[in-house]
């Protein structure tokens, strides 16, 4: 049973974000480096202070993904998704849920669109979520802070 | 109003009416942590795509079809 907590009162904020990218890859390639285990292991990683503790990911209509990892707060996060669009080369579409340690922090819907562009690919991931009352702890913030200030850092160079 | 109601559902917003007057207020608490929480799953998804251009940048060197300058 989730443990509730006068501080921290039940909420759901709706959200939309929306990142593009272009990259000077083939549209196959950018989708294979989203959809093959192996590719994606190689750049989908949690950074410093995070240790991968299972990865599964099945891309078709139905198909799964988990990712768990633990980070250096001791906090564990759980991503678990289903793809319910998947289109070769140009198209993806996922339900996910995020779990850190044992409170769900968000549902949402993933849309990733690949477009070519000249020889390079444009890549559009839109997220649409419900951000929950479990995201408020200290681990998350201060993960997010240090995401953040690393965002910042790379901005400036 | 339109958009009054959008903000309102989203809990960053409260209002009350008063006669003809409707008085709105931030909620700053849930402004912060919203703010928070979807800047973070944005900040971690820039940083994913990064290392997805230099994985791909690795791939096209690798080939050495696609030509490009850094």
């Amino acid at each position: 049973m989730p443990k509730t907590s006068s501080s921290s009162p039940r909420s759901v904020v709706h959200a939309t974000f929306c990142i593009e990218r272009t990259y000077p890859a083939s549209p196959a390639q950018v989708f294979k480096a989203l959809t093959d285990p192996a590719a994606k292991a190689k750049w989908f990683t949690g950074g410093n202070g995070y240790t991968l503790l299972a990865r599964e990911m099945d891309v078709r209509p139905g198909g799964r993904e988990h990712l768990k990892g633990r980070w250096e707060t001791g906090v564990v996060s759980t991503f678990d998704a289903v793809y319910h669009d998947v289109v070769t080369d140009e198209r993806l579409l996922y339900a996910c849920e995020m779990h850190l340690d044992d409170r769900k922090i968000s549902v949402s819907l993933a849309t990733l669109e690949l477009k070519p562009a000249g020889t390079d690919t444009h890549l559009v991931m839109t997220e649409q979520g419900a951000f929950l009352d479990g995201y408020d702890d200290a681990g998350s913030r201060e993960r997010g802070s240090n995401f953040l200030l690393d965002a910042l850092g790379n901005s400036l160079k | 109003m339109q958009h009054l109601a959008v903000l309102e559902s989203s809990g960053l917003v409260r209002s009350v009416k008063v006669g003809r007057v409707r008085t709105c207020r931030i909620e700053p608490k849930a402004l912060s942590l919203a703010e928070q929480w979807i800047n973070q799953r944005r900040a971690e998804w820039e940083q994913h795509f990064d290392q997805l251009g230099e994985y791909l940048n690795t791939l096209v060197k690798g080939e050495g079809t696609h030509a490009k300058d850094k």
